[in-house]
């Protein structure tokens, strides 16, 4: 039992600000977690965020404040968050302080790992650029994601979001015998659920662990909740293995972050958000890195508020990533799934000295047809295909070819095409597009290209 | 300080402007592909009638041009554009015409004008403001003409030319060469009698000579103003497709601009907000 020295008292409750007295000038460290204690029982947690005086603290509470009033005695657990982390946590759904909360009972791992770590040292660092081969060809081809790189993915409700997460944590565990952590930050409480019993049903849940902080909760929770997913992801990390790390959404870390930084009382930057922006976002995502073990492959989805792309909660994001995918809903109504738009997705590593020269010109090939035929997209609406020319037919005919086989029949959704899912390794996306550039496939029609693997697909139909 | 919604209405007219350029190029795409098959076999249909013309090679009096004669009366059928919209396309032909008139001498004959097109009122001013006098004969719009142009500027060239003796009919109007618009002055009235070297021809045609002129000098400037009013439209969607791509351009890059500053300004107005919240409290 702690000492009586230690022990405080509630003084101010404001939301989910609490300022706690403590006895004799004792004042606990800073992040340090606080218990509240009503009845011999801990009914919330604290987190130490401000001095405000010799012996009086500001915290943070990380859980709801509903039956806390003033005069409640607080004590200092002298550590910080703890969160139990290992293969254990594989199938199951944490919270921000690692506690079970998909009612499958407790979680007893050997190893506990505080969330506020460092980034990895320079010398553990990979520096190798690997591609991380994800089996979905237009990922593969346009947007290549980077091992330990961060991809930010856009896209609105019902483009496929989830699929396409869902097809990489399958594809990452089968093909690459890896492990996927998936953090939802502040997002709804339903989508968190849809997605636990999809991953059942598609049978990768045990494959991946679930770290919730959703919208119900208050700021504390949705503010550490990244790091607590972060902390899980390292750990696998470290024992070797690939890990695929996703968090969703990554705006509402940082617009907990604003919140915390509005109760606390500390000024504001520009647009309202906390003056350590910058500094917070870096702490999350310069831990997301490779080293000489394992990786971290971070997928990021990314609200951007009112379309401004010049918000600095955006600019801030961006300035992380070295990959975008961006899912088109007019793709989407064409039928085309993935839908990922090839034009605006790119990546940093669509670069000949990491790609390889065929695949970097593949890739330009395949974005320059689709560029023309947006352009001719009008005068085709207006005049009809007949005007176009020979050669603006021929672009036409291959780049509609190329629209359709970007599309990917998806293991996870086997259930609803009735279509079985394909992996398609990266050399054969690459000779699949050249042939199709080359226009060794002009005499075959363009329906054959729709949701099939790689070319060789048509020759055996 | 401009307004957060005047910005937004701003920006929706900028977007409306880029769908009507954007929309103006495509159809001005589709209308000059069309004519310039037209062009094509108007091309044949010119070809096939001066041919006949200057193989029949009778030239009377009245149709040949002598350098001896005094010319009295001038006419010039202009064509011109119905819309505007395309760059500099008429102002070019005025000017042209004004310098044509008072290089050649023209000022103190009698000039009349035939206009196809309705941008004729600043051509007006203009010869207004040279002091040149003028009459204006016959107007047309272009979508009225296009298909009765026999009945209409055909025969009444040739009305012109029968009861003014010693006239000289000139057709100003712009066609694309090597995809430039370029003007051209075409003088169809009176004939030139190109065979200089007095070269006897076979004379190859089944009927009379001097009824195969009547009838071939009809379609002769038939052919000639309907490939000339052709080729001025032909040069009018020229010009529109590249003012409407521009313009679309334009728009689209305003529209960005606008959009920016309206971000700004929508940020601007929230870092106030919290400014005077912070400073209330303090």
């Amino acid at each position: 039992m702690c000492s009586k020295k230690k022990k405080g008292k509630i003084i101010k409750i404001l939301g989910s600000i609490i300022d706690v007295k403590f006895n004799n000038n004792y004042i606990p460290k800073l992040f340090n977690l606080l218990y509240v204690i009503k009845d011999k029982k801990k009914i919330l947690a604290l987190e130490v965020h401000n001095y405000l005086n010799e012996n009086i603290v500001r915290t943070i509470a990380i859980g709801s404040t509903l039956n806390i009033y003033r005069g409640l005695f607080v004590i200092d657990s002298f550590k910080k968050i703890y969160i139990p982390v290992g293969k254990k946590l594989l199938g199951r759904i944490i919270n921000v302080l690692g506690k079970p909360i998909d009612g499958k009972g407790k979680i007893s791992c050997k190893e506990y790992r505080c969330i506020y770590n460092n980034s990895v040292k320079y010398l553990n660092l990979s520096y190798s650029q690997k591609i991380l081969e994800t089996g979905i060809k237009v990922i593969d081809l346009i947007c290549p994601f980077l091992k330990g790189g961060k991809i930010g993915l856009f896209g609105g409700a019902g483009v496929g979001k989830t699929v396409n997460m869902m097809e990489l944590i399958r594809n990452i565990a089968v093909k690459h015998s890896g492990y996927s952590v998936f953090t939802g930050v502040g997002e709804r409480i339903r989508e968190g659920y849809d997605f636990y019993h999809e991953m059942c049903s598609s049978k990768v849940i045990d494959k991946v662990s679930l770290i919730y902080g959703q919208m119900d909760e208050p700021p504390g929770n949705r503010f550490r909740v990244a790091l607590t997913g972060l902390t899980v992801a390292e750990k696998f990390r470290d024992e070797g293995y690939d890990v695929l790390f996703f968090i969703d959404n990554i705006y509402r870390y940082i617009l907990a972050g604003t919140e915390i930084s509005t109760l606390l009382g500390r000024l504001p930057s520009s647009v309202g958000y906390q003056s350590t922006l910058s500094e917070e976002m870096g702490i999350l995502q310069e831990r997301i890195y490779s080293s000489k073990n394992g990786s971290i492959t971070s997928v990021q989805a990314v609200y951007v508020p009112a379309d401004d792309f010049s918000d600095p909660s955006a600019i801030t994001t961006f300035s992380h990533l070295d990959a975008i995918v961006v899912l088109d809903r007019q793709i989407s109504s064409f039928g085309i799934y993935p839908a990922v738009d090839p034009l605006l997705s790119s990546s940093d590593q669509l670069n000949s000295n990491i790609v390889g020269l065929e695949h970097y010109e593949v890739a330009l090939g395949v974005k320059k047809i689709l560029q023309k035929y947006k352009e001719l997209k009008d005068i085709i609406s207006i005049l009809g295909m007949d005007e176009l020319s020979e050669k603006d037919k021929l672009l036409v005919s291959r780049a509609r070819k190329i629209q359709k086989f970007l599309s990917q029949p998806f293991h996870v959704s086997e259930i609803f095409t009735n279509i079985p899912g394909k992996y398609v390794p990266v050399k054969k996306t690459i000779k699949s597009f050249k042939l199709i550039l080359e226009g060794k496939c002009d005499n075959i029609p363009e329906n054959c290209f729709y949701m099939i693997g790689d070319i060789s697909e048509i020759y055996k139909k | 300080m401009i307004n957060k919604n005047n910005l937004k209405n701003k920006i929706n007219i900028t977007n409306y402007i880029y769908k009507i350029t954007k929309s103006m190029e495509n159809i001005s795409i589709l209308k000059y592909k069309i004519l310039y098959k037209k062009l094509f076999f108007s091309n044949i249909y010119k070809n096939f009638f001066d041919e006949i013309i200057y193989d029949i090679d009778i030239y009377n009096d009245y149709f040949l041009f002598k350098n001896n004669i005094v010319l009295k009366n001038i006419l010039y059928v202009i064509i011109l554009t119905n819309k505007g919209l395309c760059g500099n396309l008429n102002i070019n032909l005025y000017k042209n015409i004004i310098s044509h008139i008072k290089n050649n001498n023209f000022l103190f004959k009698n000039i009349n004008f035939i206009i196809i097109g309705k941008k004729y009122d600043l051509l007006i001013s203009l010869l207004k403001l040279n002091s040149i006098k003028f009459n204006i004969l016959k107007t047309y719009f272009i979508s009225n003409i296009i298909n009765k142009i026999k009945k209409y500027i055909t025969y009444n060239i040739l009305i012109f030319y029968k009861k003014y003796k010693y006239s000289k009919v000139f057709i100003f109007s712009n066609i694309l060469k090597k995809n430039i618009c370029k003007l051209n002055i075409f003088s169809i009235l009176p004939l030139i009698n190109i065979n200089n070297n007095n070269i006897k021809k076979e004379y190859i045609y089944e009927n009379n000579k001097f009824f195969l002129f009547k009838k071939i000098l009809f379609e002769y400037i038939n052919s000639n103003i309907y490939f000339y009013i052709l080729n001025n439209m032909i040069c009018e969607y020229f010009n529109r497709i590249f003012i409407m791509k521009n313009s679309s351009l334009n728009s689209n890059n305003l529209s960005k601009k606008f959009n920016l500053s309206y971000n700004k300004l929508r940020q601007f107005n929230i870092t106030k907000e919290i400014i005077e919240i912070i400073s209330f409290l303090n």
